[in-house]
């Protein structure tokens, strides 16, 4: 397939004359000179057209390019994607890149021996959500079904549910169901304000915020018939000292703009100038925009009629979008004359094109790998508990949370806490004063878990090894009783379907707050991320 | 200005155009160009873009580049809406979603036809 240069008659001379003549294009470099608010790069609509060169017709290319055929079956995707999820136009996902298309449909003919792929936009996965360990999403290690032995400051976005059974500082049998979210979540579900970047910029300090609350479980077949506040054995409200980590943070924002923003400003130019170099003439702006409407009505007309069915909608979309780029453009090339300097830039489109999205893909890699950077940094959260746990008075704990990753390390949570009781019992021994705390744990992410079949569910097991020192005021001096409380907790937490997981923990402690005797036992509980859930389900 | 589609417009010389761009659980992470030149926000939440149809006649385009990042949320999109100063009102202009393969929209304005 080569670009065939012909020998304009007379006739096509005079035509071509015509719609040079009013065809007033600019060469724009890519990466142009950056304007505010105005168009800089456009051409002067005053300008008087030069010494007309003669037009050139591009040849027809004998078979559909390689790379029209590759973007006609990625748009066909989208469009039944967009059917499968109910969008009322699936058409709109041609709409958006009929010029794009058009464009390399052209250049493909201007030049077919190059740039025969593009490598576009990697396909994401939810990896990042669903492979946190930050987040502290069953009760806290003082509840009474609690599975671990430290706390993690990570706050759910969305909504967080666990079922803990068992206990690890007290020697009662329990379970406990846990509810927690965030402020943020409320603000953004209120009509009018979604969650948008607006909502966030104005709202974002509320992300750092986390609200809990547990329940003591009565009816296990129904968890929530017990969330009521007779049940309620903990609530709590964590704030997170140390600024925002997440990919919507100011930090996120800058490594954007550093490691991004100019790939894609150039991805854009680079086309822009392209489809401008192209179409912006009156007959071929007309031709094009015939082409993307009535491609854009036979995919409608296809899409909501009974001959549509998931099964083959790719492959027919595919071949409708394609018959319309032979119908509308190669067969009506002439529509498409250009200078023969012109013709050289359009030849060349595809290979600057592809040198932009490479930029672009990698680009996005590098700031990929800083936003996980970012996540991994320290973090520290300040957390108050009301504990009106069983066989003891209600009390209050401030509790520091800290997590850090370090690289090739193990990740390490920190809390040490303090408790106060609201309303001591002297003949229980009680003072003000309760207790003081300190937990360490390492956690250790192991392989995917075999119970997931969801390529984009990234959660990974994950085997944890905690310690927690408390002293309890109360038990001083008082038979039967320890003070001095150490507890030793060993914890597997396996993913086993989407946004749950099933952990499973061994407690050692040398005495419960209850009694002066070693125990060891098993926990179990279940947990439901809301976050991750909504992620997956929406991946697909 | 006139919709033709939610892509396509018929506008007028001179007339000033505004993009506004409403990024749902994302960050603004865009890149607007205009017939290969910058065209660079007036403002940030919402993203608002200004540029002026300088043409007299055939077309001029707008190219809207997104981005989104692995750790954005899957359900993040651009909702774009777009109202010229010649009158007609603000319009839908269509929506970028993360899991769509082109991540980009162009926009054609079309001018009115030279006599």
């Amino acid at each position: 397939m080569k670009m065939r240069k012909k020998s304009c008659t007379a006739t096509l001379m005079f035509a071509a004359l015509l719609f040079w003549g009013t065809h007033s294009l600019a060469q724009v470099p890519s990466g142009a000179t950056p304007v505010t608010g105005t168009n800089a790069a456009a051409p002067s609509p005053t300008a008087s057209p030069s010494p007309t060169p003669s037009p050139i017709v591009l040849g027809t290319p004998k078979q559909m390019p390689e790379i029209v055929e590759y973007f006609a079956r990625s748009l066909a995707k989208n469009i039944k994607a967009a059917k499968v999820r109910g969008d009322a136009h699936p058409e709109r996902a041609f709409q958006n890149a009929s010029r794009e298309l058009a464009t390399m449909a052209l250049a493909a003919a201007a030049n077919p021996d190059k740039a025969k792929t593009i490598n576009y936009e990697a396909q994401y996965t939810a990896s990042l959500e669903t492979s946190r360990t930050d987040k502290q999403i069953g009760s806290s290690a003082r509840t009474t079904g609690s599975t671990s032995a430290t706390d993690k400051p990570g706050i759910p976005y969305l909504l967080g549910l666990a079922i803990d059974h068992g206990a690890v500082t007290q020697n009662i049998n329990g379970s406990t169901l846990t509810l927690s979210s965030s402020p943020y979540a409320l603000i953004a579900s209120i009509p009018g304000n979604g969650d948008t970047a607006e909502t966030y910029n104005n709202y974002s300090d509320f992300t750092r915020v986390g609200v809990s609350a547990s329940f003591d479980l009565q009816d296990q077949n129904d968890p929530l018939a017990s969330v009521h506040r007779k049940q309620l054995s903990e609530w709590s409200v964590k704030f997170r000292i140390l600024g925002d980590r997440s990919a919507r943070s100011e930090a996120a924002h800058t490594l954007f703009q550093q490691l991004m923003l100019p790939a894609l400003q150039n991805e854009a130019n680079v086309l822009g100038s392209g489809v401008q170099l192209e179409f912006g003439g009156e007959d071929a702006a007309n031709a094009l925009q015939a082409f993307a409407t009535g491609t854009a009505a036979d995919i409608a007309a296809y899409v909501s009629s009974p001959n549509y069915s998931d099964g083959s909608a790719e492959d027919e979309l595919t071949k409708r979008i394609t018959d319309s780029v032979q119908h509308r453009i190669y067969a009506n090339i002439a529509s498409f004359a250009l200078p023969p300097d012109q013709i050289d830039i359009l030849s060349s489109f595809l290979t600057r094109f592809k040198t932009a999205t490479d930029a672009v893909l990698s680009s996005s890699n590098t700031l990929d790998a800083a936003i996980k950077d970012l996540a991994q940094k320290a973090t520290l959260t300040l957390g108050y508990f009301n504990e009106r746990g069983s066989g003891t008075g209600s009390y209050s704990v401030a509790k520091l949370m800290f997590e850090k990753k370090p690289p090739h390390f193990t990740q390490i949570d920190f809390n040490a806490s303090a408790s106060a009781y609201h309303d001591p019992n002297p003949t229980l021994n009680q003072t003000t004063f309760r207790d003081a705390t300190a937990a360490l744990g390492f956690l250790q992410p192991f392989g995917k878990s075999p119970f997931l079949t969801d390529p984009n569910d990234k959660s990974r097991i994950t085997v944890s090894f905690s310690g927690r020192y408390e002293r309890l005021q109360e038990n001083r001096h008082v038979p039967n009783k320890k003070a001095d409380i150490a507890v030793a907790n060993w914890k597997i937490e396996i993913p086993v379907g989407q946004g749950v997981s099933l952990p499973i923990s061994i407690t050692y402690a040398n005495a419960t707050e209850l009694i002066n005797e070693q125990d060891v036992r098993g926990n179990f509980g279940i947990t439901f991320d809301l976050d991750k859930l909504r992620l997956l389900v929406a991946a697909k | 200005m006139e919709q033709i589609d939610t892509v396509s417009y018929k506008v007028i010389q001179g007339e000033n155009v505004k993009l506004t761009v409403t990024a749902h659980t994302i960050d603004e992470e865009i890149a607007v160009s205009l017939d290969g030149g910058t065209v660079n926000p007036a403002s940030v939440n919402p993203a608002i873009f200004n540029f002026q149809i300088t043409k007299s006649n055939g077309a001029q385009f707008l190219v809207v580049d997104c981005h989104f990042k692995a750790a954005d949320d899957a359900n993040a999109f651009y909702q774009f809406s777009l109202e010229g100063s010649d009158g007609g009102g603000q319009f839908d202009a269509s929506s970028v979603r993360k899991d769509d393969f082109i991540k980009r929209i162009t926009y054609q304005f079309t001018l009115p036809k030279s006599k």
